[in-house]
């Protein structure tokens, strides 16, 4: 039993990291300050006005680990090419999914495994009254949207920083358990990155009407 | 030791509190109710009640539900009195039966959301079920019916 | 015989002895409806195999055929009850044990398959309760010394002229005393009071309680869980295993090889499973290492170019396509497909010196218990097979091998005490016997009136009875008749016919799946003669009804669905509808499918689906039965195939083998065709139009044929 679950597992991920890739090829219009890049350092800054660190992290949080819960449609989506979620889930009237449906009902506090429900503590998707969508945002309208307490659930800078850099469920994303993708950029470098950006007046980008085409397939 | 809420009766055990709690309701309680179908909350057969809500026992760890309530389908009325089992009965709805704890659990935390379910409701609900034999329509039909015995003040 | 009288009411008495704590009692299907074990210890009359009837009116009916969701726990006692003329709220059922009493009648064996349940127990059942009524008048006109003609009988009471009334539990003793008659006289039909009505089914109660028990339920005191660790790849053999680290895991008890592999054994199920994923085997799986799917159909494809064996031939189809005014030729495939019962397999052994009891939900006690008997070392009649509620069967659990059941006895032998081998999803999935793979290589003609002038089917596909004792049923054809059902009899006025068969050497363990041949049969056919109808730019009902002037029965189910689907009516902008009609197991179904195809992507909105299985006994079940069949084989049409690369299957839970569910479940209607034919199956029957009409609906919407299952425009020609 063993070898065959190792191999099917190495198989899947193969699969994941393809369709990620080619995920990302469809995605023209993602800057290429967007993409998850080794080079870019926590302290290599670029200038601080022009919105540029913002730009630095929002590859994270264009990361089909995030877009999936963030993306258009009152569903949650799955997988690296941001299928819908399977048997019909919705997001519900407090994001937590419907009557015998809710995210509690298969997900746990922590990932189960391999092909198994993931989790991390308050498994949800945000509130239909503050859904923050991003899929189809720019940059700046991204940036404009976290920032908005109309929007993010009333979050000052500082604990709008605290949600990205410390909530269980957004760390998530970089332990998303076996055959998920993580988020690339190192926790620490995005960490270090928004507080950065925090730290120098938290600027959005200025808009250029380019707009995002499609950051996850399939709507 | 671990100790909850089953159907009403506390259980205090000595398990692995890493154990799926499906497998410490059907082999330590004997409460075989509670089907297994996939291990991986896929099918919908592991459907139990905790705190009143609808979980996957087949993923859940038996300590996530130390200190709550758990309700199986043993639990569900004493008597085939809920109104879901009475519509069950009169729509005929089971065939080979397996699934049909599961569904009954599911569709249960429905009505008590959404006591006149709309299809698109029933669909939301209960798309996590999965039937082989293709009870499907029947379960629609004995939801709208156990929905609309209770509007008219026919459920317990 | 000196079989032990195993009760199984004994076994209950342990079984609730055992665990204490909420461990709830133990019974097999039906006898909770009897509440304790008192009420049956009232028994007294048992004219019969089929039936006993205690003092307290109570009538027990003893089912030769495993309950699977398709009914028999209620048809078969309806028959029964019908010619009893008993009270139909003190009817019980009870499944039978393993004996030749209980045989098919016409298979000569205890077997559930072949939607055969209803069709060979009508007279059977009929003749038990008619007995059974005779000696209970006898009794009634003994005891108030009348003349037993002079006698009536009505909802479980024997009534005299003056309406004086002794109930069937009042006369069960003297009855008892009774010899049977030799010969019985059955209702006139005209009269049947339960025959023919929607009854309700007797096993829902336990069935939405949590008390029906399945084989997975079952629980002896001291009984131990085993999991075993099979081949990853068909035909592998065991090298080696090392479990130094899963035998020190808490609660396992025994780790040791058996013939399918290495068996687990623990206290529970969730600890040997633990330890089993601890434990490494070596495996040389040479022997299928390199096996893909992909290349096998490659193959066929390649054998389906040449003549296969003759299995029809008439007229001469290849001169004639040669001369045809127009012409087609199309390759249908379907994929391998696993049963995948809602219940996983599983099995309980209780092996004792001199004895084997066996507790699983199985289609096959005659060749269970003799599989079982040769492992066990004991003579068959030492050997009982109690069965269970089967959750979910379509097949699998009529395994010519009785592989699910065989193994358990093997773990029984080494695990020293009772234990119940417990099969996951996945080695559910993984464990073989599947549908298999089949490619038709179709070429059709017509002339320029648009007249079909010939057909030719090339099949290349594994047997199911290849290696199996059925080989026999083969009757030195060359060609597996359960490969070719439902196209050796396409019913079409064709002039030049020919069907060829191929075999394929392939070692995927194979078997029937429900509706077996049609299942593929079905979807290649009735796909084909629709290309042909378009074609001859004809409307494809009408190019079906105007070939089947020799068949009634096909013309009545096909009228009778295109009439209730609204065919040629109006649809919503982006639906169009399909048909298909087939004839499987004695019945005739036909069926329309209403489709729309949205971004490639396919809604079924609704099935009509019409049946003749001639005279029947319950049409709530058989509505239900059509019902079930239709998401069957939508769920084969839209979303289910078993692939293999490297060896290994690709597929081996719900989140890779998708189902249909609740939210994709189109509208089902059913009908039935009255009439007082023979009666003929419809647990099966109900499947093969389903995939060929969606297909055909999607070629109405789109223009696109589907040749493939399953169903993927990316693929549609």
């Amino acid at each position: 039993m063993k070898p065959l679950r190792a191999s099917f597992r190495f198989l899947a991920v193969g699969i994941a990291v393809l369709i990620f890739a080619a995920a990302i090829s469809f995605s023209v219009s993602i800057s290429a300050a967007e993409k998850p890049s080794a080079e870019t350092t926590a302290f290599a800054a670029p200038s601080t006005g022009d919105g540029a660190l913002f730009t630095a992290f929002v590859s994270v949080l264009r990361h089909p680990r995030c877009m999936n819960c963030h993306s258009r449609g009152d569903f949650p989506r799955q997988g690296d090419d941001g299928h819908p979620h399977a048997m019909n889930v919705r997001r519900g009237p407090e994001g937590h999914g419907v009557t015998a449906e809710k995210c509690s009902t298969c997900h746990q506090d922590h990932n189960l495994g391999a092909h198994l429900p993931p989790g991390a503590p308050n498994w949800a998707l945000p509130p239909p009254a503050t859904p923050m969508i991003w899929q189809g945002l720019t940059d700046a309208q991204i940036c404009r949207s976290i920032k908005d307490p109309k929007q993010n659930k009333n979050r000052n800078l500082d604990q709008l920083v605290e949600h990205l850099t410390e909530d269980k469920l957004v760390m998530w994303g970089w332990n998303p358990g076996e055959g998920r993708t993580p988020i690339p950029m190192p926790h620490e470098e995005f960490a270090a990155k928004v507080k950065q950006w925090q730290a120098a007046g938290a600027t959005c980008p200025t808009e250029t009407g380019k707009r995002a085409k499609l950051d996850v397939p399939g709507q | 030791m671990l100790s909850f809420i089953v159907n009403k009766q506390r259980v205090n055990l000595d398990v692995d509190p890493s154990t799926p709690l499906l497998w410490v309701l059907r082999e330590n309680l004997g409460l075989t109710g509670t089907k297994y179908g996939c291990g991986m909350a896929q099918c919908g057969a592991c459907t139990v009640h905790l705190n009143g809500e609808a979980v996957r026992s087949c993923v859940a760890p038996v300590s996530r539900a130390a200190g709550k309530e758990v309700t199986t389908i043993e639990g569900l009325s004493p008597d085939l009195s809920h109104p879901l089992q009475r519509a069950w009965i009169a729509e005929d709805v089971p065939q080979c039966g397996y699934c049909q704890s599961g569904q009954l659990m599911s569709a249960a935390v429905l009505l008590r959301e959404k006591p006149q379910p709309t299809d698109e409701d029933i669909d939301e609900a209960m798309t996590g079920n999965i039937c082989r034999c293709g009870t499907y329509p029947r379960i629609r039909k004995a939801i709208h019916r156990a929905a609309g015995m209770m509007t008219k003040g026919e459920a317990r | 015989m000196s079989a032990p009288q195993i009760e199984r009411r004994e076994f209950l008495k342990f079984s609730l002895a055992a665990g204490g704590g909420l461990l709830i009692g133990f019974s097999l299907p039906g006898a909770d409806m009897f509440a304790t074990a008192q009420a049956q210890s009232t028994t007294v009359f048992m004219p019969n195999a089929f039936l006993r009837i205690g003092t307290d009116d109570r009538v027990t009916v003893i089912v030769n055929h495993s309950e699977m969701g398709q009914g028999v726990y209620t048809a078969l006692p309806m028959l029964l009850a019908e010619e009893l003329d008993a009270d139909w709220n003190k009817i019980g059922f009870e499944s039978a044990p393993v004996d030749p009493k209980y045989n098919h009648p016409v298979f000569g064996m205890q077997i559930t398959g072949g939607s055969s349940s209803v069709w060979s127990a009508f007279e059977q059942y009929r003749k038990a309760g008619a007995a059974a009524r005779g000696m209970l008048i006898a009794a009634a006109a003994q005891q108030w010394n009348v003349n037993p003609a002079t006698l009536r009988t009505d909802s479980g009471a024997v009534f005299d002229g003056t309406n004086r009334k002794l109930t069937y539990g009042q006369l069960a003793e003297a009855a008892a005393k009774l010899t049977p008659p030799a010969e019985v006289t059955l209702k006139d039909p005209k009269t049947f009071k339960l025959i023919g009505k929607p009854v309700k089914r007797l096993d829902t109660s336990e069935k939405i309680n949590g008390k029906a028990v399945f084989g997975l339920d079952v629980k002896m005191p001291g009984m131990l869980t085993a999991v075993v660790a099979r081949p990853p790849i068909f035909g592998a053999t065991m090298k080696s295993f090392d479990d130094s680290r899963a035998r020190t895991m808490p609660g396992v008890r025994k780790i040791a090889a058996v013939p399918s592999g290495v068996a687990v054994i623990a206290d529970s199920f969730w600890q040997a499973k633990m330890a089993r994923e601890a434990l490494h085997v070596d495996w040389d799986d040479s022997a299928m290492r390199t096996f893909s799917t992909n290349q096998m159909m490659q193959q066929f494809r390649e054998q389906a170019k040449s003549p296969g064996t003759n299995v029809r031939r008439e007229g001469d189809p290849d001169a004639a396509f040669a001369q045809a005014a127009k012409k087609i030729e199309a390759v249908y495939e379907v994929p391998y497909l696993p049963h995948a019962m809602m219940e996983p397999l599983n099995c309980a052994v209780d092996l004792r010196a001199d004895t084997c009891e066996i507790w699983t939900g199985t289609q096959f006690q005659t060749v269970d218990r003799a599989n079982a008997a040769k492992i066990a070392g004991l003579p068959p009649e030492r050997v009982q097979i109690h069965t269970t509620y089967l959750g979910g069967g379509f097949g699998r659990r009529a395994n010519p091998q009785s592989d699910f059941v065989v193994e358990a006895v093997h773990v029984a032998k080494v695990a020293g005490a009772p234990v119940k081998v417990v099969w996951t999803r996945e080695d559910d999935m993984q464990g073989g016997w599947y549908r298999p793979a089949f490619l038709h290589a179709i070429a059709g003609s017509i002339d320029s009136n648009g007249n079909p002038v010939s057909w030719r089917s090339r099949l290349v596909g594994q047997s199911i009875f290849a290696g199996t004792m059925f080989e026999a049923m083969m009757k030195g054809k060359e060609y597996d008749p359960a490969s070719v059902e439902g196209v050796d009899d396409l019913p079409y006025a064709i002039p030049n016919l020919a069907v060829e068969s191929h075999k394929a050497d392939v070692k995927v363990p194979v078997q029937w799946w429900r509706s077996v041949g049609h299942s593929h049969t079905g979807f290649a056919t009735e796909c084909f003669i629709d290309e042909l109808a378009v074609l001859a730019q004809k409307d494809p009902y009408q190019f079906r009804r105007a070939l089947l002037p020799k068949h009634p029965r096909h013309l009545a189910v096909l009228d009778l669905a295109a009439q209730k689907a609204g065919w040629g009516k109006p649809l919503p902008k982006g639906r169009a509808r399909g048909i298909a009609v087939h004839f499987a197991f004695e019945s005739y179904n036909a069926q329309v499918a209403e489709v729309s195809v949205d971004d490639g992507k396919i809604r079924v909105h609704r099935i009509v689906s019409a049946v003749d299985c001639g005279r029947y006994v319950n049409p709530g079940i058989i509505a239900a039965q059509l019902e079930g069949g239709a998401i069957f084989g939508a769920s084969a049409a839209l979303f289910q195939e078993f692939t293999f690369e490297n060896g290994r299957l690709q597929q081996t839970n719900f989140h890779t083998f998708p189902m249909m569910r609740m939210n994709e479940c189109p509208e089902i209607e059913t009908h039935i065709v009255e009439n007082n034919e023979k009666s003929g199956g419809i647990g099966e029957p109900g499947v093969p139009c389903t995939a060929p009409a969606i297909a055909n609906a999607v070629f109405a919407a789109t223009g696109k044929r589907i040749r493939k299952l399953p169903i993927r425009m990316t693929e549609a020609v």
